[in-house]
């Protein structure tokens, strides 16, 4: 399969994915609006992780911990009694994750394969506990954020309390993320990424530090993940320990790989796969997790490189394409 | 610190270290020789607790539990390689990650269905459920003893297969170098199916002991699993001399670390294994990148 192909079937379901998105609140309203907020932020997260997994070549389990951070950043400069303002309570917390992005980085990618793996993950474990066991913000069982931050454009706030606005910024943020990601991906730094990915000693020789070129993606998609973990504080007015967890940072990572680490639209087509199976399933029975495990296990045995890339190879000979 | 008191947590650092090393030896031996990550080893673990629930309550024998969890963990870890890991690339992780995350909840929704969701504790075997006095206020459970004898007997155990015994030289050979044991004329297939059914049956047999240690509950193969994979990085990974130290390493940590710093046991533990990696990134015995 070529790897334009590839990249066609990426953007046209890239596309596929923003009508839809932007359909929504047109077709749903309440609960559905809700979930589709829900589903939206998680796409962004496993984007964001999917980046660094794919081009970047780094499993992280610690991603999680990033989206709590921003998260709890919120928690503390949100105003008690009043809505908070969204861009610049957004602002500082992603500055926060992507500083935490860039500590936990920078130690990390020292290390590589498993061990790389698995440093993020006591990192976030590490995280987990800071806020769990000794209270560094609210308590054990978290902390509230009492209003919704309000958007303030040129003078005048407009509340996000109604669902389908929210919804709206929400869907905008992520559409922001995955544009980016799609063009970070295609940039001459993408390039890098992907050459320190595949040959260490040959961007050396370029005269690239693969080190420098892996911490700054992974800061960067640090900082994407807090603006999800910003917008997931926002939406429900309260943050929990167990956003650090690794539960947490490995449910993005399953996102990323049932829809396609090598694609971008791939991490947002496993989270809405793996969400909106788990809401149907939920409806049907008590033990929906096993329906959710059968399916990550045939996504392995029949679709190993992810949804989107078996997409690609399926519609070859629907277009008449050759195999290459 | 008194003495007994530093002695009685010496005793649970190490029958903790134990316990871990069972799980981890599995998990290690099975990332060095087969490059296979298996996150459901911890499911395993959880299996092992409820087989000795099941065995205690519904048998009235603890000591069925141990033949039973191990020829149950033989079985499963055969049909694991046999059906779900043989027909998976052994260099990619990723999808060992996503199957065994997969595997995680089938495992933890079918105890679920079968066992419900509460907690339960499992009753210790007769015999054994009796304290050692050591001082007019100081006691030590003879239950944990017996823990720790198992699992000094499984280390020696295990040093000596692989030291001493043709199939220990197989699995070293395998561990070194895949390619090369299979050119020698080592049937590495076998040698898989046999070294997971194993290792799966390590873990069940450590969740087995550990249950009456604590009480069984939904998802708690989590934990130990989380913290197996911190012991085997500590070590470095695939050296079984490794995990060892790791699991003794974190145990002093957990007992001491909870006597003397209640609130950051579990910090320090994860605090240990990010500072251990910043100075050997390829673990304490580790030589080479996993």
């Amino acid at each position: 399969m070529s790897g334009n192909h590839l990249d066609r079937v990426d953007a046209c379901v890239l596309i596929l994915l923003a009508l839809v998105a932007a359909g929504v609140p047109f077709a749903f309203a309440g609960y559905e609006i809700k979930l589709a907020t829900t589903i939206a932020v998680q796409a962004g997260l496993a984007v964001a992780l999917g980046f660094v997994v794919g081009p970047g070549g780094m499993v992280s389990i610690g991603h999680a911990a990033f989206a709590g951070v921003a998260a709890y950043v919120f928690a503390m400069i949100a105003p008690a009694s009043e809505p908070a303002n969204l861009l610049s309570t957004a602002a500082i917390s992603i500055v926060g994750a992507a500083v935490v992005a860039a500590a936990i980085g920078a130690v990390s990618i020292r290390s590589r394969g498993m061990y790389f793996i698995l440093m993020t993950l006591a990192f976030g474990q590490l995280g987990y506990h800071l806020f769990h066991d000794m209270g560094l913000v609210g308590s054990a069982d978290g902390a509230y954020i009492n209003m919704r931050p309000e958007l303030r454009l040129f003078g005048t706030a407009i509340s996000l309390d109604e669902a389908e606005r929210y919804y709206v910024v929400v869907a905008i943020v992520v559409a922001a993320v995955i544009g980016a990601t799609w063009w970070l991906k295609r940039s001459a730094f993408g390039s890098v990424l992907v050459a320190s990915r595949d040959n260490e000693v040959r961007v050396r020789a370029f005269g690239f530090s693969p080190y420098v070129v892996r911490l700054i993606a992974f800061t960067i998609s640090g900082a994407m993940a807090g603006a999800m973990g910003y917008l997931t504080a926002a939406q429900h007015g309260f943050v929990a320990p167990e956003m650090l967890a690794w539960h947490a940072s490995a449910i993005p990572l399953v996102m990323v790989l049932i829809g396609g680490k090598d694609t971008v639209s791939g991490p947002a087509v496993g989270a809405i796969v793996l969400l909106l199976a788990e809401e149907v399933l939920q409806r049907m029975t008590e033990h929906w997790l096993i329906g959710v495990g059968l399916i990550i296990v045939a996504v392995v045995l029949f679709a190993p490189k992810g949804l989107v890339p078996y997409a690609a190879r399926l519609s070859i000979p629907a277009l008449g394409l050759r195999h290459a | 610190m008194s003495s007994f008191v530093f002695f009685i947590q010496l005793l649970n650092a190490v029958q903790y270290g134990l316990i871990l090393y069972l799980v981890a030896s599995g998990l290690t031996l099975l990332l060095g020789l087969m490059g296979i990550i298996n996150l459901a080893h911890g499911a395993f673990y959880m299996v092992g607790a409820y087989v000795a629930f099941a065995m205690t309550r519904h048998v009235m024998s603890f000591w069925l539990a141990l033949p039973a969890g191990i020829v149950l963990g033989l079985v499963l870890g055969a049909l694991l390689e046999r059906f779900l890991l043989s027909r998976l690339d052994s260099s990619d992780h990723l999808s060992q990650v996503l199957l065994s995350f997969g595997l995680i909840l089938l495992l933890n929704e079918a105890q679920r269905i079968i066992f419900g969701s509460d907690a339960h504790s499992v009753s210790m075997p007769k015999i054994l459920d009796y304290s050692i006095r050591l001082t007019d206020t100081f006691a030590y459970p003879l239950y944990r003893v017996f823990a720790c004898v198992i699992g000094v007997l499984f280390v020696a155990a295990m040093h000596l297969i692989m030291a001493r015994t043709r199939i220990g030289m197989m699995l070293r050979a395998g561990a070194e170098n895949r390619d090369m044991a299979r050119a020698l004329g080592i049937d590495v297939k076998l040698v898989y199916l046999g070294v997971t059914a194993v290792g799966i049956a390590c873990s069940v047999l450590a969740g087995v002991i550990a249950a009456p240690l604590a009480s069984v509950y939904p998802g708690m193969g989590d934990q130990v699993l989380i913290l197996s994979f911190v012991v085997i990085v500590l070590g470095g990974l695939g050296s079984l001399n490794g995990a060892l130290a790791g699991a003794l390493l974190l145990g002093l940590i957990d007992a001491f670390g909870k006597q003397f710093f209640p609130d950051f046991a579990a910090f320090l533990v994860y605090a240990a294994m990010i500072a251990v990696l910043i100075v050997r990134p390829h673990g304490l015995f580790g030589s080479r990148p996993a």
